[in-house]
């Protein structure tokens, strides 16, 4: 992605009232009112901390993520599986959480990094196919995403299947390994701050290091990149480790702060197997941070609002929680009207 | 045993490959003026509910297909007006299309199922003819006039031309958003259709997410086929070919999780893009917008 002027802070408030606009267009075709839904839905927020929690619950994952791709979309490497990197990444973070008897920080330094490679594995079958052999990396990351989530499911009613429940997931992870809450009454865990972290880190890497410079080179273009001497293809390999392993992290998140197993519906949208959840979220997420990776801090919260939102829309006010990705996909193509991305 | 699996899949991969064909063909002659649409799965997901939608409270399929055709033109209005037009990114575009697809046509789904039916009612499918659908026929004629199109016509040639070198045709008198607004209509509209024949052409339910990634199988065709309209149609037949071994293995009981039959078109189009990457040779201005200097 090329480097643009910076967006202000409010072109996502409008994109935001747009989307809003048009969801409360669709949601009035479908027979409902949408002031009451949105109001009802808005003023639940006020109710209790827990709810205000969620935001950044939902968050947590989207900003580490939204971090990673930001990395990949300024190589002009479209990174589109998250999505199945995200459960590899908690897959091997519940085998450990399952199958490892240890203590707390063991727990956390092996789950973050085999989650880590995890991903970054996942991530590497589209980068090698592109280097190698040139391979379209847009359709080969996104179609690896149902594989891993089809796969993954095929063990969670198969082996790892917890024989005690009905439902298609593992049992809990050892409570060692849980993630502590930080904000009394939420489910806001220390994961916020391996977020933050992360973001920070991809800032660095970005904006601080002669990677960064190379990885932006890249994304201006592979000719002249390569041509000032510059080895592509150990730039975009690199950069899709770091966007795909901390997909994974996120992965390692959601297992330990949230779920404590790994179930179908892992990542929100689960129940499409592989068509929508956190890793798709966050494609959005990144691109409306367009090449900065501290502001995803900002998108993802945005994102985190929403996504809250779309739960207690539905409890509330009886509305459909997919309204929630209609009106993310209106913000999306607001932004991309508004102003050039790329 | 062996020989009634024969028959079942040379019976059922046309079937399965009629969608994938349909979409295929419209994405090509979109790619082929520089516009790769993205947006494919999206549009392809919406013309399936839409048609499915219109089914059921206008009580004929017909118009069923008519809506899907005509959700697929709105779709590609908003999409041309994104790429085309303003020149944003199309990788972009697309992404936010099918987020669209996904939200709008869920949302819609499941109004429709809870309030007014309680269930998900069949509509039945469009009638066959010798035992085949007519989306089927459709596909199938739609080979060989695409190819005379591109290859046979003084337009055809205008399409390759802006596809090629928009400057230069542009230069020569061609309008190019012209062109390209056309063709992608004619893309997203088939896409629409393509939507049609899964839901009332095979199955004459809609389900969530139904297209299941088919939008970016069938933009694997059109790569793997290195954008030639006759060897689309043998692509479209490998999918319909998987499709139809994945429902025999779920069929016959093969003691395979269904998870991982689910999984077969994926691999598959990986498999194949992996191996049609080295003489892919994409239409040079793909995905490049074409914006008059002035």
């Amino acid at each position: 992605m090329k480097s643009v002027p910076y967006l202000s802070w409010t072109t996502p408030i409008i994109a935001m009232l747009v989307g809003f606009f048009i969801g409360a267009i669709v949601i009035a075709f479908s027979g409902l009112n949408p002031v009451v839904a949105y109001a009802s839905t808005f003023s639940q927020f006020f109710s209790s901390p827990f709810k205000i929690g969620e935001i950044i619950v939902f968050a947590v994952p989207l900003m580490i993520i939204g971090a990673g791709l930001v990395l990949s979309f300024e190589a002009n490497f479209w990174n589109i599986g998250a999505e199945g990197q995200l459960w590899v990444g908690g897959l091997l973070a519940t085998l450990i959480g399952l199958y490892l008897n240890t203590s707390a920080p063991v727990y956390f330094v092996t789950m973050v990094i085999v989650a880590f490679l995890g991903g970054a594995a996942w991530g590497l079958i589209p980068v090698m196919l592109k280097i190698k052999y040139g391979t379209n990396e847009i359709l080969t990351s996104m179609l690896m995403c149902p594989i891993a989530i089809l796969l993954i499911d095929a063990l969670l009613t198969g082996p790892l299947k917890d024989p005690v429940y009905f439902f298609n997931q593992t049992q809990l992870i050892a409570i060692e390994s849980w993630l502590p809450v930080i904000v009394p009454e939420t489910r806001i865990t220390a994961a916020l701050f391996l977020a933050l972290a992360c973001v920070i880190i991809v800032h660095l890497i970005l904006h601080r290091s002669s990677l960064g410079y190379q990885i932006r080179a890249v994304g201006h273009g592979i000719r002249a990149a390569r041509a000032s001497g510059m080895d592509v293809s150990r730039i975009l390999l690199l950069t899709m480790i770091i966007s795909s392993g901390l997909s994974g992290v996120a992965g390692y998140t959601l297992l330990t702060s949230i779920h404590h197993r790994l179930l179908r519906g892992f990542s929100p949208g689960g129940g499409f197997l592989g068509f929508w959840g956190y890793g798709y979220m966050a494609i959005a997420v990144a691109l409306l941070a367009k090449g900065r990776p501290l502001a995803t801090i900002g998108t993802a919260a945005i994102f985190g609002f929403l996504e809250a939102s779309s739960y207690l829309m539905e409890a509330a006010a009886g509305v459909s929680r997919y309204i929630m990705i209609f009106v993310e996909a209106v913000i999306l193509i607001t932004i991309v009207w508004l102003y050039k991305i790329r | 045993m062996v020989l009634d699996i024969l028959g079942y899949i040379f019976s059922t991969t046309l079937v399965y490959s009629t969608p994938i064909l349909i979409a295929a063909i419209g994405e090509l002659i979109g790619q082929r003026s520089g516009v790769l649409n993205l947006g494919i799965e999206g549009t392809m997901l919406m013309g399936s509910f839409m048609s499915y939608f219109a089914s059921i409270y206008l009580g004929n399929l017909y118009l069923g297909v008519l809506f899907g055709i005509i959700t697929g033109i709105v779709l590609g209005l908003v999409i041309g007006s994104s790429t085309i037009l303003l020149g944003r990114s199309q990788i972009v575009t697309g992404i936010g299309m099918n987020m669209l697809g996904i939200g709008l046509s869920s949302f819609l789904f499941v109004k429709t199922i809870t309030d007014v039916f309680g269930k998900v009612p069949p509509t039945g499918t469009i009638p066959t003819i010798l035992g085949i659908s007519p989306f089927t026929f459709l596909a199938l004629i739609l080979v060989p006039l695409v190819w005379f199109f591109l290859y046979r016509t003084t337009a055809g040639l205008k399409v390759r031309a802006v596809g090629e070198n928009p400057e230069a045709a542009d230069v020569a008198g061609i309008n190019v958003f012209k062109v390209r607004f056309s063709c992608l209509l004619f893309a997203t509209s088939l896409a629409g259709l393509a939507g049609s024949s899964l839901a009332i052409g095979t199955t004459g339910l809609f389900t969530h997410n139904m297209t299941a990634a088919r939008g970016f199988l069938a933009i694997s065709v059109v790569i793997l086929s290195n954008w030639s309209p006759i060897k689309s149609l043998f692509g479209a037949l490998l999918f319909g070919l998987v499709y139809s071994i994945q429902s025999v293995f779920q069929a016959y009981g093969v003691p395979v999780p269904w998870q991982v039959t689910l999984t077969f078109p994926y691999i598959v189009a990986i498999i194949a893009l992996l191996a049609a990457s080295r003489r892919a040779r994409a239409p040079a201005s793909l995905m490049v917008p074409f914006l008059r200097k002035g």
